[in-house]
C-alpha cells in the first residue's frame, strides 16, 4: 500500500496482478527472474500513465463498516444472505457505481 | 559484558538525531489533507501508456514509501525485482494471458481482468517473499488463529 500511495503521489495508475497461490505462476516467473526456489512471487506491481481516462470504483460508506463499542448486528451478512449476494451480485463489485451493485 | 549490554541497547533504541520523528501537532491537518488527496485519487488501471518512460528515479521513491511500510514483526521478507527488459515483461504477460483464458473456461462467474495490458505498463516490479524469513519470527508461528487459516503468508498488504 505504501508504494501504491508512493506511486499515486507521483500520478501513477497502479495494477497490482498477484502471483502467490498460483504454481503455474511461481513455475512461469522464477526462472524469467533468476528468484530461487525458496522465495515466492507475491504479485506483481505495474504502473505507468494509464491508457484511458481510469475511474474511480464505489466503496462502501462509513455507516455501512463502522460502528462503536460494540458490532452492530444489522451489519451482520448471514450465510444464505452471502450465497445470495455471491450468486446475485458479486460479479458486480468491480463496477463504478455502489447502484449497479446493490 | 558492559559493552555487549551498551550495544544491545543501541540496537533496539537507536538514538541518533536523524531518528526522532517529524510528527505534525495532533489534529493537525496540514498532512491529512494531502494525503487523503493522494489516497481518495489513487485507482487501478489494467491498461497504461506503453511509450512513457519512467524515470529510474521514480522506482527509488516507489519503493523507498514501500520500505517503510508497517508489517508484522517488522520481518521485511520482501525483495523488489525492478523489471525494465521488454522480452521478461511480454514473456510474463503471456503467462497471465494463458491464466486468463484457462479460468474463463473454468466458467468462474466473476470477471477475470484483461491481463494483455500487463505488457503495456511502462513500470514493473516483482515482489517476492523469503518465507524463511517470515518462519524465522517466532510471533508468527503457525497456530490455528482466523489470521493464519485465512491469510498465511500475506505480507503483501503492508508493501
Ligand atoms: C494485494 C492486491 C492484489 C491484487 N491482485 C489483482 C489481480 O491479480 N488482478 C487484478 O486485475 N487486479 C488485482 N488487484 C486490484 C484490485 O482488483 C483493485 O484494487 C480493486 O478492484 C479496487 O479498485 P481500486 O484499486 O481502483 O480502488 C489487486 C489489488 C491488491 C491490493
Amino acid at each position: 500500500m505504501s508504494a501504491h500511495l508512493g506511486a499515486a503521489s507521483l500520478g501513477y495508475a497502479v495494477w497490482w496482478v498477484t502471483a502467490i497461490g498460483q504454481e503455474n505462476a511461481q513455475k512461469a516467473m522464477k526462472p524469467l527472474l533468476g528468484i530461487s526456489d525458496e522465495l515466492s512471487v507475491l504479485d506483481i506491481f505495474a504502473f505507468g500513465p494509464p491508457a484511458r481516462p481510469p475511474y474511480k470504483l464505489w466503496k462502501k460508506s462509513l455507516d455501512e463498516i463502522v460502528d462503536h463499542d460494540r458490532f452492530d448486528q444489522t451489519h451482520f451478512m448471514s450465510d444464505a444472505e452471502l450465497e445470495e449476494w455471491i450468486r446475485s451480485k458479486r460479479h458486480k463489485v468491480m463496477f463504478k457505481d455502489a447502484d449497479q451493485v446493490d | 559484558m558492559t559493552t555487549q549490554t551498551t550495544l544491545h541497547v543501541n540496537d533496539v533504541e537507536p538514538s541518533r538525531d536523524d531518528d526522532v520523528l517529524d510528527l505534525p501537532k495532533i489534529g493537525s491537518r496540514a498532512r491529512y489533507d494531502p494525503l487523503m488527496a493522494v489516497i481518495r485519487n489513487r485507482v487501478t488501471a489494467r491498461a497504461f501508456d506503453p511509450d512513457f518512460t519512467v524515470p529510474e528515479e521514480h522506482y527509488d521513491l516507489i519503493l523507498d514509501a514501500a520500505r517503510h511500510a508497517p508489517l508484522g514483526a517488522n520481518s521485511q521478507p520482501w525483495h523488489f525485482v525492478v523489471v525494465r527488459d521488454p522480452d521478461t515483461k511480454r514473456a510474463i504477460a503471456d503467462y497471465f494471458v494463458d491464466e486468463q483464458r484457462a479460468r474463463a473456461k473454468m466458467k468462474m462467474k466473476f470477471p477475470t481482468p484483461a491481463y494483455r495490458g500487463l505488457a503495456t505498463a511502462p513500470g514493473f516490479i516483482v515482489v517476492a517473499s523469503d518465507f524463511r524469513w517470515v518462519q524465522a519470527f517466532p510471533v508468527l508461528k503457525n497456530d490455528d488463529s482466523d489470521l493464519n487459516r485465512i491469510c498465511t503468508g500475506r505480507t503483501w498488504s503492508a508493501s
